[in-house]
């Protein structure tokens, strides 16, 4: 929970301060696929290796992941839907055939349809989600937080002591 | 004058790749390898323990576990199985169980056992401790599980045979027990007598509604105006036109009557049908007041001496044990294995698949295909178990080899049945001879199983006929048995067959009276090899029990005397008993039957004869006088007349 707490403190400073669009970005699409993915297999332990290896802000992709498991158990019909005629087309029954029977490859559930549905629609737009909340960010920190900067309240707020001590401890212990 | 205001370095831009977490992530490496080395193998003899106490209904225990990853290896030693009958001791301990996976099958998720080996086999060993037993279970609970009601089923039906005293009684008999003065006391109707109460009121009821419906028949008086009509009609009229009008009309008329005539003709063959009927009804009543006779006895405890009878109460608790345990098992073995599915089952499940459509789906649920397995395993596989024990092993070990052959979930994609053998001696247990072949054919649609076992020679010692609570105590002090059971079952049917011997018998006996202890002693005394021979036939939710037994036999000379004179007495009591009950309510009966065989049937027979006479004349009246050779006999020709 801490590590948790510490992650969110943290992506509301990295979202407020001017670099690291591509961290919140890549959270964004990371929580994506995870919200998509409607149960624990392979692909999920592969994007959770990839949040602990890369600078990837976790604490975006967890709160983007929630969002999202609420938007996709909405979607969960039309999942179903694609990923059965996926499944179903004769044109693919030999290459579904042969991963069935590899190694490895069943473990990521790819013939139920709901993971292959929302697999398919999470990669598919795995990108654009990155593209567009990257310009989100941008665009948040041109306007809101530069309007709230000029602010008097933040000016104010700047000048006590307080903050002084802050700046102070998180030159020194911050991340 | 020193500048005071700190130059802000700028900060070190970080890589893609999050290096701070090195640490952490060696931390969790090393969690997790901590887990499984120190831990994993506990845990999972934990898992094994509880699932084997679980599914065996008594304590099994497991020494120790050994997991290796990158072999894909698993070892249990000290396997322990506690015996149902004697906590005390183990039903068999297993020195060690090794099977090796195979990669490749792991790597798809599947558990494919390439060999495995069963060492060190001891059967009967003693336990450190006492096993847990679990309870039995409870009488039929709709939710109770697949086992506890296949079980459930086949005691059911033993139980309905069983009787727990039956020894008891015998001894109450011999004893004396009038059974006149208990009769006194039951104040329940009989059977029979219900019934013929029943049939009764039913005939009187008959009687008046039949009564009714011959007095709404057409009468002579109909058919005799009929004939009126058609002697009014000229039928000897030289004009052709009038004549063939004349024709018409005698012929509806005619039809008229024949209809009518129809109807009694029905009538009577219903009225003749329910004589038929209630006439079957009165001489079932016999059969229900024999009925009634053999409840009563076994209500007053009146106990038969039929050698069947003898054999039945002395050996079905150990038949009962037989079939439950074949029977917990095949089940056991159908959930697993489950065999190919019909194609009913196919639809049904396709069906059940389209009725969850319309229910919104919990997250993540979706439909799950299967593809063609072209190089795959079923989800478990055990190719080869070898079985194999030798004397010098450890102290109790016997000498047994055997093997376990295909044992996988998906029977009908591996084509192949399961096979299991084991043979062996164990002469510390003094047991010899052991041998052991199932197949387990599952992988069509209907399951198939074949059972064979046989036992040379196993130690008897202090075994019950009789329960605990029977006031005539009777079993086996000490003996040498040996036995041999068969049996084949496909799908609901069953087919099972038990011998069993037991030579140097030495009984153990008791009884309160001493007539009783005396036929006992003297019986017993004769008997060195008790023999017993067990035949069930039949589906589990109907089979039928055929135990022969020379005890059975023995015992039902030596009682003979003794009771044969008592147990006739008793039967006739019961015979004048029910007898006297439902004799007049039999006598109402066949007097009800009879008054409408008499009534009604009469009344019928005759009013059908008066009906066809009056119809012949119409006919009669209906022949022009010229006869057949005239222009008008041609013509009631051509009417069918």
């Amino acid at each position: 929970m801490t590590i948790l707490f510490k992650q969110l403190f943290s992506l509301l400073k990295l979202l407020n301060s001017e670099t690291g669009q591509n961290q919140i970005a890549a959270g964004i699409a990371a929580g994506f696929i995870l919200g998509m993915t409607p149960a624990f297999s392979l692909q999920t332990l592969i994007v959770f290796l990839c949040l602990f290896v890369f600078r990837i802000q976790m604490g975006m992709a967890f709160l983007a992941c929630f969002f999202f498991k609420f938007i996709a158990w909405i979607l969960d019909p039309a999942f179903h839907a694609v990923g059965s005629a996926v499944l179903e087309a004769n044109a693919l029954h030999g290459l579904w055939t042969t991963l069935y029977n590899m190694p490895i490859i069943p473990l990521t559930r790819f013939n139920n349809s709901i993971v292959m549905g929302s697999g398919i629609v999470a990669i598919l737009l795995a990108p654009v989600i990155f593209f567009v909340s990257r310009s989100a960010v941008v665009k948040y920190r041109e306007t809101v937080v530069a309007r709230f900067k000029e602010t008097k309240v933040w000016k104010m707020m700047k000048a006590t002591s307080f903050y002084g001590w802050y700046v102070t401890y998180d030159k020194h212990f911050g991340s | 004058m020193t500048n005071t205001s700190e130059v802000k370095q700028p900060k070190k831009t970080a890589g893609p790749i999050r290096t701070g977490a090195l640490v952490p992530s060696l931390i969790l490496i090393a969690l997790v390898w901590s887990y499984f080395f120190f831990f994993f193998d506990s845990h999972l003899r934990k898992g094994i323990e509880f699932g084997a106490s679980r599914v065996h209904g008594a304590e099994v225990n497991v020494g120790r576990v050994k997991t290796s990853f990158w072999g894909a290896s698993f070892e249990m030693n000290d396997l322990e199985i506690t015996d149902k009958e004697k906590p005390e001791q183990n039903l068999v301990q297993v020195g060690t169980i090794r099977l090796s996976m195979i990669w490749d099958a792991l790597l798809r998720g599947k558990v494919a056992v390439e060999d495995a080996s069963v060492l060190a086999i001891q059967p009967w060993t003693k336990r450190a401790r006492p096993g847990h037993v679990d309870p039995p279970p409870p009488p039929a609970d709709p939710k109770a599980g697949l086992l506890a009601k296949a079980q459930e089923q086949v005691m059911q039906q033993t139980r309905a045979k069983f009787n727990e005293n039956f020894l008891g009684d015998i001894a109450d008999v011999v004893a004396g027990t009038d059974p006149k003065d208990q009769l006194k006391n039951i104040q329940g109707e009989l059977k029979a007598q219900a019934a013929a109460e029943k049939l009764e009121k039913e005939l009187t009821a008959k009687k008046i509604e039949w009564e009714k419906r011959i007095k709404d028949l057409p009468q002579p008086k109909d058919i005799q105006a009929i004939e009126a009509k058609i002697k009014a009609l000229n039928l000897n009229t030289k004009n052709p036109l009038e004549l063939a009008g004349n024709l018409k009309k005698a012929k509806d008329i005619l039809g008229e009557a024949e209809a009518k005539i129809k109807l009694v003709d029905q009538t009577q063959s219903q009225l003749t049908g329910d004589i038929t009927t209630y006439t079957n009804a009165a001489a079932s009543l016999e059969k229900l007041a024999a009925q009634d006779v053999a409840d009563l006895q076994k209500r007053l405890k009146i106990p038969s001496i039929d050698p069947k009878e003898f054999s039945t109460q002395l050996f079905l608790t150990m038949v009962e044990k037989k079939l439950t345990g074949v029977r917990k098992y095949v089940e056991i073995a159908r959930k697993y294995m489950p065999p190919k599915k019909t194609p009913a089952q196919i639809a049904a499940d396709k069906a059940a698949a389209k009725d969850d459509e319309l229910i919104p789906r919990k997250r993540g649920e979706g439909r799950t295909y299967a593809f063609p397995i072209t190089k795959g395993y079923p989800l478990f596989w055990l190719k080869k178990a070898a079985i194999s024990s030798e004397i010098n092993q450890t102290e109790w070990a016997g000498k047994a080899s055997g093997e376990i052959i295909d044992v996988t979930t998906s029977p009908s994609d591996l084509g192949r049945p399961t096979r299991l053998h084991l043979a062996g001696d164990f002469p510390k247990q003094n047991l010899h001879g052991l041998d052991f072949q199932a197949t387990l054919d599952h992988t069509k649609e209907s399951a198939k199983e074949s059972i064979k076992a046989s036992i040379g020679a196993f130690p008897v010692m202090n075994q019950l006929f009789t329960p605990e609570t029977s006031s005539v105590k009777l079993g086996l002090k000490e003996a040498v048995g040996s036995g041999s059971l068969t049996a084949t079952l496909a799908d609901q049917t069953v087919s099972m067959n038990i011998d069993s011997k037991f030579d140097k018998a030495k009984f153990d006996f008791d009884a309160k009276s001493g007539p009783v202890k005396e036929v006992l002693g003297a019986v017993l005394g004769s008997i060195p090899t008790v023999t017993m021979n067990a035949g069930v036939t039949g589906s589990w939710d109907k089979f039928n029990i055929n135990i022969n037994s020379n005890l059975g036999q023995e015992l039902s000379n030596g009682f003979q005397k003794q009771l044969q004179a008592k147990l006739g007495e008793a039967k006739a009591k019961l015979d004048t008993f029910v007898n006297e009950k439902i004799g007049p309510n039999k006598k109402k009966v066949q007097d009800a039957l009879a008054g409408l065989s008499s009534g009604p049937g009469k009344a019928l027979s005759g009013a059908k004869e008066r009906l066809s006479k009056a119809m012949n004349n119409a006919k009669g009246a209906a022949t022009p006088k010229g006869g057949g050779g005239s222009p008008a006999g041609g013509l009631l020709k051509g009417f069918g007349l």
